[in-house]
């Protein structure tokens, strides 16, 4: 049985192959020029489910189309795949395509065809490296550092431990590092490894486009994932969102003294300065992004609520019991 | 820029500038052009208005020609703020027990645009009250 549906098969390739090279027109790469030969493809209209007979043809200006295949029948035909077809009869045919050297064009086709799927097939990975990428990142630095500093601290430590003496003060000095200076041999490899791959990390970025990624510290490389992760699941929504609101603080700030300097420092987030009684004279602290002042007050690190102020305006302090620091991210 | 606020003068109006915007807040003052409280609260709006212009829109309605909203939404005060955004009522904890308007004239603007971009951020993401940055109730209470 096998074997002849085999031999079936083969008889219908080299039929389809030999048209395929005899007739070449403008759409020889469809079916429509063998009409004739899809006549038992055709999708016929007793298949087509849900159609509707059609009502009225205006309500008003506004024209009604009809629930059915009808009109695109009478210009066209399905075949049973459900493609469609529009008829080609009345085209214009040219002359000078008489002359196209059909086999030439084909196998260019076939090649910018391959060109571009590849291309499909980058971009879309490009995006996940991107976030995979700052991950990796951030497991290899530590909080507050950017990733400039986080290659000296790689880097420098494999310097410092070069000579047996310095190793030792090292070992004095960072006490809070002791964990890791212990065994100094295996963390020095390690150091290098990591050195290493946070290096091509971080170029990889940078081929990505990320050209600040230098300079960009753990915490906003954080909220960067945080962003591309967000913004693939309300992509359009978030965007408008903050584009507005990157206009709305920009027009408001124009009018307070310290604005400038600090709508340029971090153009996604909005920061804040708190003080911890809301005297002229007491100590603030800041600025800090709204990320960092909601991990904080969730955490209960405010206690009974600080006084904060948006670092774009110069208006009132206000307790940190009220402002919703989530609505800021 | 120069910012007229707009006055709505039928209900139909009023309806329209609620459901139509799509992205802004809608902060509708109800109450009379010639009470000085109103006064007070337009100069404050006024003076926002094109501060606020991305992400919030000032209508100002006279309740006694457009009635309609009296008794829906209580206006019985000389001056009431109210806060829409995409045909949804935004409540407002002000602290003063009322969280559906202010009724009051405010007297710092920036008091009123950190209200209105709560309420604008409150209202994207979702939420049907929010905090009011500043606690009234010391100062108004009833």
């Amino acid at each position: 049985m096998s074997s002849q549906k085999k031999v079936t098969f083969a008889e219908e390739n080299e039929e389809k192959s030999g048209r395929f090279k005899g007739k070449h027109s403008l759409d020889s790469d469809e079916e429509s020029d063998g009409q004739g030969e899809d006549e038992g493809n055709l999708l016929d209209e007793d298949d087509i489910e849900g159609q509707e007979e059609a009502t009225i043809d205006h309500e008003g200006e506004v024209t009604i189309t009809p629930f059915n295949l009808r009109e695109e029948m009478e210009e066209g035909h399905f075949d049973s795949a459900g493609n469609y077809f529009v008829k080609k009869s009345k085209e214009i045919r040219d002359e000078w395509l008489d002359g196209v050297d059909w086999q030439k064009i084909d196998e260019r086709a076939g090649k910018i065809e391959k060109e571009k799927d590849d291309e499909q097939f980058e971009d879309a990975p490009d995006e996940i490296n991107k976030t995979t990428t700052m991950k990796s990142i951030l497991e290899i630095l530590k909080p507050g550092e950017t990733v400039l500093k986080g290659l000296k601290r790689l880097g420098g430590k494999t310097q410092t431990q070069s000579s047996a003496s310095r190793k030792w003060k090292t070992k004095r000095t960072k006490l809070d590092e002791s964990a890791e200076t212990k065994d100094s041999v295996e963390t020095t490899s390690e150091n290098k490894d990591l050195l290493l791959k946070l290096t091509g990390l971080a170029d990889d970025l940078l081929q990505a486009g990320v050209f600040s990624v230098y300079q960009d510290t753990y915490e906003k490389l954080a909220y960067r994932v945080k962003e591309i992760e967000k913004e693939k699941v309300e992509a359009l929504d978030d965007d408008a969102l903050e584009a507005a609101f990157q206009q709305g603080s920009g027009e408001t700030s124009s009018a307070s003294v310290e604005a400038p300097k600090e709508t340029s420092v971090d153009d996604d987030e909005t920061k804040w300065y708190y003080k911890w009684k809301n005297d002229d004279d007491a100590e603030t602290f800041g600025p800090f992004g709204s990320t960092q002042m909601l991990d904080w007050s969730n955490e209960g690190y405010f206690g009974n609520g600080v006084w904060v102020r948006k670092s774009n305006q110069s208006g009132d302090f206000y307790n940190s019991k009220r402002i919703d620091f989530e609505l800021y991210i | 820029m120069s910012y007229v606020l707009q006055h709505l003068h039928n209900g139909w109006q009023v309806d329209q500038a609620i459901l139509v915007e799509e992205d802004k807040a809608v902060v509708i003052r109800f109450g009379h052009d010639w009470d000085p409280q109103c006064m007070k609260m337009d100069e404050i709006l006024y003076g926002i208005a094109d501060k606020v212009k991305n992400f919030a829109v000032f209508y100002v309605v006279d309740i006694s020609e457009v009635p309609d909203f009296n008794k829906m939404y209580e206006l019985y005060d000389p001056c009431t703020v109210m806060f829409f955004y995409r045909n949804k009522h935004i409540m407002i904890d002000l602290g003063t027990g009322n969280n559906n308007k202010i009724n009051w004239a405010l007297e710092d603007k920036q008091e009123m645009i950190d209200i209105v971009e709560t309420v604008y951020r409150g209202a994207r993401k979702g939420r049907g009250l929010v905090i009011s940055p500043k606690d009234y109730s010391t100062k108004y209470r009833y």
